[in-house]
């Protein structure tokens, strides 16, 4: 029986979605694994090590910090989730602000300027021992997601037609109106792809937020423990661990904007 | 189909079969942690300590649960005593977290350098640390004082005679240029024996001793920089408790047991068939017996001499252990206006930055930065049994 | 409601890198109750300019402009707007278009339920209540904004070029609708357009501008009775000789 590939048959978008992206992974396995006889070096193990580490750690936890993998999951997702839940309560306003005022925006340019290129590896010993050990990673992990969602946002208000401004205010809008009612909205999609890149650079951000003086886990932490002890497989398990969270925040936030797009009417 | 199909198809049939092949061909069984570097000289035994900011006895559990500890990290000679003291007094070692409870004590890592300074926030209660950390904080913050920071206990006490730091040499370099090797142990020797004289206050070396302790261990780089005189204090009580010695007596063995115990902390994650068998490959006591067999006439031969070759070195930073290798490398300890390694016809260079702790050296190792490192003798065992 | 306008000696002169270029010279003209004014003239020449001014988008640099006596000094609901490309809120359902500005006024649900259930039958756009605005075509686009700058009942309807976008049958027919709606309600509306043909089809006067600094050219009456027939020999004569009068003004380009 021959299956015809029918574009407009939701099954079949699914399985060909699902087929390629699954040929994709296994090349990805294969070169890892040809890469890894090739260098024959310990620090890229081969894919059944890595396999053999994550069953080890699924079924003993870390011995080394006495964690649960789980543990260590709940540990880093919980440092990112309030990082960004303050990057998107601090960012959004702020970009809308700055968006609309031509002084604000001059006047916090050189400010975000300096700070924008500062690693956040280099900020963790920092704000570690300036602050705390539990408000110091998780203001590492905002960094990373504060710059890019700050641009974006200013950059989706003054993208804005101004027609629409003059609309909302010709048909009698005040300021705090045309505010919410119009540049929010009109923003929104801005904001939505400033999130996804936050989210991405944000996971980036966890090894070096979870790097100094650790207090109470994280994946952060038990990459970079394992790999100064030279327990590469494990460092992959944490590797792939944090690869796939991404994936699933990022995916998540790429769905948000779908339902969001679709409601709003701006694709 | 059409034939962008059929070749995308066949391209990936092929890739695909190769790589099978390549793959079902290649040993992927768990490879043999045969080390690739070899222990030529121990550097230093003893010479860490733990401070907190109680009074509280090593044989007595009685006010240690819920305590927070730093420690250089998993896989330091520094962190495992701890967690074997933890254990004899019928307690839990774990990661800090927020939650605790007074049947555990609890550890962080930190690096030696900004334990201090951690401490002083209070937010921890205490530490283990190598010298000259270990005097510094108990200078820093007197006991009694408010914060102040009481000595729990010397490693001396805990495990005496402990081996600590050691020089470590790659296989591949030490195969080709063994002559190199015992120029440098000779260089070695010669700064160990000066170093331990040198240690005495009346001895004419030690002013000189002190300068090049402070500069290594206490001076964060600045050139123009003097020492106080609590610096001074501190690495006057800081000497007296490390024991600098080369020998590698009872090495093996030591190896030995600490490869079943980093085996059961997590640190080791490869299995070691032979533990015996692998710290005899580790520790290679050959050259060493070699050179102090025959001392005198070693030196009469290589004493010097120029140009013998150059040898790229990786050592820790701010570590009052390493001394004898830097008094060896940066000072004119022997009052003819050459170095000991320039003595013995060596030109040694820094290969690599200055390292916070072992696995930075050993990672130097894997990158191919540095022929001969100065390290732990934990982090030395564990990378060479994960396979570097 | 309508509204009576008065321009009185307006001037604009807009600023860039620090020089001035006149783009309206004193322009004083009154639009009389429920009258329809259409404003003509070469492009570019700042027709735009005077109804973004009646409406308080851009502030004259000189002169005053009045609505029923009260100095125009911002927007406001009282002079509705029509955009040439429509302006209109993508994020919103046609209905929630037509919505917005009794929303900010703050009316009772009730009552703004009639009122754009009313306004969208005036434009006949009921079917498509919840429909997306970018599943509307063109014509249909600008219905609901005039809907949406009608719903408000404004004293004056600013039309910035509103069928300037759609292709020659849909004018024609969104022209005659547009007739209907007037029929309905009493608005001032003063238009903008630069389609002689259409103008000439709309309105009660037609204000010629000059090129820039623009002055006021002619202002012509027409007193025939709408819907008219574009065919009439008065029609294409009046067309003809208004094409002529811009023309001259392109000319001396």
């Amino acid at each position: 029986m021959r299956i015809k590939y029918d574009n407009e048959n939701k099954l079949h978008r699914f399985g060909r979605y699902i087929l390629i992206s699954a040929v994709s992974l296994l090349v990805l396995l294969y070169v890892w694994w040809m890469v890894s006889i090739i260098l024959g070096t310990p620090a890229i193990p081969a894919p059944p090590r890595v396999w053999d580490a994550f069953i080890h750690l699924l079924n003993h936890g870390d011995v080394v910090t006495g964690y649960s993998m789980w543990d260590h999951i709940v540990a880093s997702l919980k440092r990112f989730a309030i990082a960004f839940v303050i990057a998107f309560a601090v960012a959004v306003p702020l970009g809308l602000l700055i968006g609309m005022s031509k002084t604000l925006d001059d006047f916090t340019r050189p400010i975000l300027e300096v700070l924008r290129p500062i690693a956040p590896i280099a900020w963790a010993p920092v704000l570690v021992f300036a602050i705390d050990r539990t408000w110091g990673p998780i203001l590492v992990v905002f960094i990373g997601i504060f710059f890019p969602l700050l641009t974006n946002t200013v950059f989706g208000v003054k993208k804005i037609e101004s027609n629409l401004m003059d609309a909302s205010r010709t048909l009698g809008a005040n300021k705090a109106q045309t505010f919410y009612k119009v540049m929010f909205p009109c923003t929104v999609p801005y904001i939505m792809n400033g999130i996804k890149i936050g989210l991405g650079i944000g996971w980036m951000c966890i090894i070096a937020a979870e790097m100094v003086a650790p207090y109470g886990g994280g994946l952060g932490y038990f990459i970079s423990m394992h790999a100064f002890n030279g327990s590469w497989p494990y460092v992959f398990v944490g590797i792939i661990l944090i690869s796939i969270l991404g994936l699933l925040t990022i995916g998540l936030a790429e769905r948000a904007h779908k339902i969001i797009a679709k409601r709003t009417g701006m694709e | 189909m059409n034939n962008v199909t059929v070749a995308v198809v066949v391209g990936f049939l092929i890739f695909f079969s190769l790589g099978t092949a390549f793959i079902v061909t290649s040993d992927t069984g768990e490879q043999s942690n045969d080390p690739v570097v070899s222990v030529v000289a121990m550097v230093n035994s003893e010479g860490s300590g733990i401070f907190c900011d109680r009074m509280l006895d090593i044989n007595d559990p009685e006010g240690w649960g819920g305590l927070v500890f730093m420690t250089p990290g998993p896989g330091t000679i520094q962190h495992e005593m701890l967690k074997s003291l933890v254990f004899s007094l019928g307690l839990y070692f774990a990661l800090d977290r927020p939650t605790k409870n007074n049947w555990t004590v609890y550890w962080t890592q930190v690096a030696p350098g900004d334990m201090s300074e951690y401490y002083g926030k209070r937010t921890m209660n205490g530490g283990i640390v190598w010298e000259p950390w270990y005097s510094a904080i108990l200078t820093k913050y007197p006991e009694g004082s408010i914060g102040g920071a009481y000595s729990v206990a010397r490693s001396a006490e805990i495990e005496p005679g402990h081996p600590c730091c050691m020089v470590v040499v790659k296989n591949s370099f030490m195969e080709q240029n063994e002559e190199l090797v015992i120029r440098f142990l000779l260089a070695y020797i010669e700064a160990v024996e000066w170093v331990n004289k040198a240690k005495d206050p009346g001895d004419p070396g030690h002013a000189l001793l002190l300068k090049i302790a402070w500069e290594t261990a206490l001076n964060k780089g600045d050139p123009s920089a003097l020492p106080t005189p609590g610096d001074i204090a501190t690495i006057e009580q800081a000497l007296l408790g490390i024991n600098y010695d080369y020998s590698l007596d009872g090495i093996k063995e030591y190896v030995t047991s600490l490869i079943s115990r980093f085996a059961n902390s997590g640190s080791i994650t490869k299995p070691v068939n032979d533990p015996a068998a692998f710290a005899g490959m580790l520790i290679n006591d050959g050259f060493l017996n070699d050179v102090t067999d025959s001392m005198a006439s070693l030196r009469e031969e290589y004493r010097n001499t120029s140009g013998a070759g150059t040898i790229r070195l990786g050592v820790l930073a701010n570590d009052l252990h390493q001394i004898a290798v830097r008094a060896a490398w940066g000072y004119d300890i022997t009052g003819d206006g050459k170095t000991l390694f320039e003595v013995y016809g060596l030109n040694v260079v820094q290969g690599g930055d200055f390292q916070t702790g072992g696995g930075g050296v050993m990672n130097l190792f894997a990158g191919n930065a540095i022929d001969i490192g100065v390290l732990g003798l934990p982090p030395t065992v564990i990378r060479s049994a994960n396979g570097l | 409601m309508s509204g009576y306008i008065k321009i009185d000696n307006v001037r604009k002169v807009f600023r860039k890198d620090d020089r001035d270029t006149v783009a309206i010279e004193n322009i004083s003209l009154e639009i009389g109750k429920n009258e329809l004014v259409s404003i003509l003239g070469p492009s570019g020449c700042g027709k735009t300019t005077v109804l973004r001014m009646i409406a308080g988008l851009v502030e004259p640099s000189g002169g005053e402009i009045l609505v029923d006596g009260n100095k125009v000094t911002g927007p406001g609901p009282d002079r509705g707007m029509v955009f040439q490309d429509f302006a209109l809120f993508p994020w919103r359902s046609v209905w929630k278009n037509v919505e917005f500005g009794l929303e900010v006024a703050g009316m009772p649900k009730a009552q703004r339920d009639e009122k754009v259930e009313r306004y969208l039958e005036i434009v006949g756009l009921t079917d498509f209540a919840d429909a997306r605005v970018h599943e509307l075509s063109g014509g249909m686009k600008q219905r609901v904004g005039i809907a949406r700058a009608m719903v408000n009942n404004p004293k004056v309807v600013l039309m910035d070029e509103p069928f300037g976008s759609l292709d020659a049958q849909t004018r024609n027919i969104m022209q005659a609708g547009l007739i209907k709606i007037l029929d309905k309600t009493d608005q001032t509306i003063v238009f903008v357009t630069h389609s002689v043909d259409e103008a000439v089809f709309l309105s009660d006067r037609i204000v010629i501008l000059t090129k820039r600094p623009a002055t006021i050219k002619e202002i012509i009456n027409i007193p025939w009775p709408r819907p008219r027939d574009r065919a009439s020999p008065e029609f294409t004569a009046l067309r003809k000789r208004i094409l002529t009068e811009l023309e001259k003004e392109n000319v001396m380009n």
